[in-house]
Protein backbone atom coordinates (compact mmCIF):
# COMPACT_ATOMS: atom_id res chain seq x y z
CA UNK A 1 0.00 0.00 0.00
CA UNK A 2 1.38 3.20 -1.32
CA UNK A 3 0.43 6.60 0.87
CA UNK A 4 1.19 9.93 -0.53
CA UNK A 5 1.96 12.68 1.41
CA UNK A 6 3.11 16.72 -0.06
CA UNK A 7 5.95 18.29 -0.28
CA UNK A 8 5.25 21.74 1.57
CA UNK A 9 8.33 24.10 1.05
CA UNK A 10 10.88 20.77 1.32
CA UNK A 11 8.46 19.90 4.24
CA UNK A 12 6.84 16.33 4.38
CA UNK A 13 3.38 16.12 5.62
CA UNK A 14 0.69 13.74 5.82
CA UNK A 15 -2.75 13.90 6.68
CA UNK A 16 -3.53 11.21 9.41
CA UNK A 17 -7.01 10.80 11.00
CA UNK A 18 -6.40 10.10 14.61
CA UNK A 19 -9.23 7.71 16.34
CA UNK A 20 -9.69 7.15 19.88
CA UNK A 21 -12.79 6.40 21.87
CA UNK A 22 -12.61 9.63 23.46
CA UNK A 23 -11.34 12.43 20.95
CA UNK A 24 -10.42 12.27 16.96
CA UNK A 25 -9.94 14.51 14.21
CA UNK A 26 -7.54 14.88 10.85
CA UNK A 27 -3.69 16.32 11.61
CA UNK A 28 -1.51 17.43 9.47
CA UNK A 29 1.83 15.74 10.17
CA UNK A 30 5.12 16.06 9.32
CA UNK A 31 6.68 13.25 8.76
CA UNK A 32 9.64 13.56 11.30
CA UNK A 33 12.48 10.10 10.78
CA UNK A 34 14.26 11.87 13.95
CA UNK A 35 11.33 11.10 16.33
CA UNK A 36 10.88 7.99 17.73
CA UNK A 37 7.74 8.66 18.35
CA UNK A 38 3.94 10.03 16.09
CA UNK A 39 3.44 12.63 18.67
CA UNK A 40 1.04 15.61 18.91
CA UNK A 41 1.74 18.93 19.47
CA UNK A 42 0.00 21.50 21.53
CA UNK A 43 -1.75 23.12 18.57
CA UNK A 44 -3.18 19.51 17.40
CA UNK A 45 -3.89 18.87 20.54
CA UNK A 46 -6.14 21.82 21.45
CA UNK A 47 -7.84 21.49 18.18
CA UNK A 48 -8.92 17.60 18.97
CA UNK A 49 -9.63 18.64 22.59
CA UNK A 50 -7.94 16.09 24.32
CA UNK A 51 -9.46 15.37 27.74
CA UNK A 52 -6.75 15.58 29.94
CA UNK A 53 -8.00 12.49 32.42
CA UNK A 54 -6.64 10.16 29.29
CA UNK A 55 -3.30 11.41 29.16
CA UNK A 56 -0.33 9.01 31.17
CA UNK A 57 2.67 10.45 31.90
CA UNK A 58 5.07 9.41 29.34
CA UNK A 59 7.89 6.63 30.54
CA UNK A 60 10.50 6.90 30.05
CA UNK A 61 10.71 11.25 29.60
CA UNK A 62 10.58 12.23 26.16
CA UNK A 63 13.42 14.66 25.30
CA UNK A 64 13.80 17.23 22.34
CA UNK A 65 16.16 19.75 21.23
CA UNK A 66 15.14 22.85 23.63
CA UNK A 67 14.84 20.55 26.34
CA UNK A 68 11.94 18.33 28.04
CA UNK A 69 8.09 19.09 28.26
CA UNK A 70 5.49 17.03 29.87
CA UNK A 71 4.88 14.37 27.63
CA UNK A 72 1.72 11.87 27.95
CA UNK A 73 1.15 8.43 26.41
CA UNK A 74 -2.21 7.51 24.87
CA UNK A 75 -3.11 3.72 23.99
CA UNK A 76 -5.45 2.38 21.74
CA UNK A 77 -5.24 5.22 18.92
CA UNK A 78 -6.05 4.08 15.15
CA UNK A 79 -4.18 5.60 12.83
CA UNK A 80 -5.51 6.24 9.51
CA UNK A 81 -3.92 7.24 6.20
CA UNK A 82 -5.55 7.42 2.51
CA UNK A 83 -3.52 5.23 0.26
CA UNK A 84 -3.95 4.46 -3.39
CA UNK A 85 -5.48 1.33 -2.81
CA UNK A 86 -7.94 2.65 -0.11
CA UNK A 87 -7.56 3.24 3.75
CA UNK A 88 -4.27 2.26 5.50
CA UNK A 89 -5.13 1.68 9.11
CA UNK A 90 -2.76 1.03 12.27
CA UNK A 91 -2.97 1.08 15.87
CA UNK A 92 -0.63 2.32 18.01
CA UNK A 93 0.32 4.68 20.81
CA UNK A 94 0.17 8.45 20.65
CA UNK A 95 2.66 10.62 22.67
CA UNK A 96 0.77 13.93 23.38
CA UNK A 97 3.15 16.47 24.13
CA UNK A 98 2.08 19.85 26.28
CA UNK A 99 3.94 23.32 26.66
CA UNK A 100 3.22 25.45 29.14
CA UNK A 101 1.28 28.00 27.43
CA UNK A 102 0.06 29.88 29.59
CA UNK A 103 3.61 30.71 31.26
CA UNK A 104 4.90 32.00 27.87
CA UNK A 105 4.94 35.12 26.73
CA UNK A 106 2.18 36.16 23.41
CA UNK A 107 5.08 35.90 20.82
CA UNK A 108 6.80 32.66 22.47
CA UNK A 109 3.30 31.33 22.84
CA UNK A 110 2.46 31.22 19.06
CA UNK A 111 5.77 30.58 18.03
CA UNK A 112 4.83 27.08 19.84
CA UNK A 113 1.69 26.53 18.50
CA UNK A 114 2.86 26.77 14.96
CA UNK A 115 5.08 23.79 15.70
CA UNK A 116 3.35 20.88 13.98
CA UNK A 117 3.08 17.02 15.00
CA UNK A 118 5.30 14.49 13.91
CA UNK A 119 4.68 10.91 12.37
CA UNK A 120 7.38 9.24 14.02
CA UNK A 121 9.30 5.81 13.41
CA UNK A 122 6.96 4.13 15.01
CA UNK A 123 4.70 4.38 12.22
CA UNK A 124 7.24 5.22 9.05
CA UNK A 125 9.92 2.63 10.42
CA UNK A 126 7.51 -0.51 9.00
CA UNK A 127 7.38 1.63 5.51
CA UNK A 128 9.72 2.21 2.80
CA UNK A 129 9.88 6.13 3.04
CA UNK A 130 10.93 8.06 0.05
CA UNK A 131 11.37 12.07 -0.17
CA UNK A 132 12.61 13.34 -2.98
CA UNK A 133 12.29 17.11 -3.51
CA UNK A 134 13.70 17.24 -6.89
CA UNK A 135 10.31 15.68 -8.04
CA UNK A 136 8.19 16.38 -5.39
CA UNK A 137 7.49 13.00 -3.81
CA UNK A 138 6.89 11.71 -0.33
CA UNK A 139 5.36 8.17 0.02
CA UNK A 140 5.25 6.20 2.30
CA UNK A 141 5.49 2.09 1.37
CA UNK A 142 3.71 -0.10 3.32
CA UNK A 143 4.03 -4.33 3.14
CA UNK A 144 6.85 -3.62 0.09
CA UNK B 1 -17.54 5.15 5.72
CA UNK B 2 -14.40 4.24 3.84
CA UNK B 3 -15.31 6.46 0.97
CA UNK B 4 -15.69 9.63 3.69
CA UNK B 5 -13.28 9.01 5.21
CA UNK B 6 -10.84 9.15 1.58
CA UNK B 7 -12.57 12.24 1.20
CA UNK B 8 -12.00 13.93 4.24
CA UNK B 9 -8.36 12.92 4.14
CA UNK B 10 -7.70 14.47 0.53
CA UNK B 11 -9.81 17.51 1.31
CA UNK B 12 -7.76 18.20 4.85
CA UNK B 13 -4.89 17.53 2.76
CA UNK B 14 -6.18 19.77 -0.57
CA UNK B 15 -6.61 23.03 2.21
CA UNK B 16 -3.09 22.69 3.80
CA UNK B 17 -1.89 22.86 -0.16
CA UNK B 18 -4.35 26.00 -0.91
CA UNK B 19 -2.67 27.39 2.05
CA UNK B 20 1.24 27.07 1.28
CA UNK B 21 -0.14 28.31 -2.71
CA UNK B 22 -1.63 31.24 -1.44
CA UNK B 23 0.21 32.12 1.47
CA UNK B 24 1.40 35.53 -0.35
CA UNK B 25 -2.17 37.12 -0.72
CA UNK B 26 -3.04 35.65 2.85
CA UNK B 27 -0.42 37.50 4.36
CA UNK B 28 -1.31 40.34 2.27
CA UNK B 29 -5.47 39.82 4.25
CA UNK B 30 -4.32 37.82 7.30
CA UNK B 31 -1.01 38.51 8.48
CA UNK B 32 -0.01 37.65 11.53
CA UNK B 33 -2.97 35.59 12.13
CA UNK B 34 -4.86 32.22 12.60
CA UNK B 35 -6.56 30.98 9.95
CA UNK B 36 -9.19 28.16 9.30
CA UNK B 37 -9.64 26.92 5.91
CA UNK B 38 -12.16 24.74 4.32
CA UNK B 39 -12.61 23.83 0.50
CA UNK B 40 -10.51 26.34 0.06
CA UNK B 41 -11.61 29.31 1.72
CA UNK B 42 -11.05 31.09 5.08
CA UNK B 43 -14.04 30.37 7.35
CA UNK B 44 -12.50 32.02 10.29
CA UNK B 45 -9.58 34.44 11.27
CA UNK B 46 -8.59 35.47 14.75
CA UNK B 47 -4.91 36.82 16.18
CA UNK B 48 -5.93 34.39 19.12
CA UNK B 49 -5.81 30.79 18.51
CA UNK B 50 -8.05 29.63 21.27
CA UNK B 51 -10.68 32.17 20.35
CA UNK B 52 -10.77 30.85 16.73
CA UNK B 53 -11.11 27.28 18.23
CA UNK B 54 -14.03 28.56 19.73
CA UNK B 55 -15.49 30.24 16.31
CA UNK B 56 -15.14 27.28 13.87
CA UNK B 57 -17.58 24.55 14.00
CA UNK B 58 -15.26 21.57 14.08
CA UNK B 59 -11.91 22.19 14.59
CA UNK B 60 -11.03 18.80 14.76
CA UNK B 61 -11.57 18.36 10.91
CA UNK B 62 -10.32 21.91 9.69
CA UNK B 63 -7.52 23.07 8.99
CA UNK B 64 -6.44 25.97 11.01
CA UNK B 65 -2.54 27.61 9.87
CA UNK B 66 -0.97 30.68 11.34
CA UNK B 67 -0.10 33.01 9.15
CA UNK B 68 3.15 35.06 10.21
CA UNK B 69 5.14 37.54 8.61
CA UNK B 70 8.19 36.40 10.65
CA UNK B 71 9.67 33.44 9.28
CA UNK B 72 10.96 30.90 11.57
CA UNK B 73 13.28 27.74 11.22
CA UNK B 74 12.04 24.48 13.03
CA UNK B 75 14.46 21.78 14.28
CA UNK B 76 12.33 18.98 15.22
Amino acid sequence: MIVHGRLIGDAPFFAVHVQHARFGGIVWMLADTGASRTALLDRDSLSLRIPGDILIPADPPVVGIGGSAATYLVSDVEFTLTGETGLFVRKHDLCVVRHPLESLRTPERARMLRLPSVLGRGMIGPSRFTYESSSRTVTLEFGA
Amino acid sequence: MAVTMIESLRAFEADHVWVADNRERLLQDHADSWIAVRDGSVIGVDQDFDALLRKIPDPSHTCIEFIGREPIEMIL
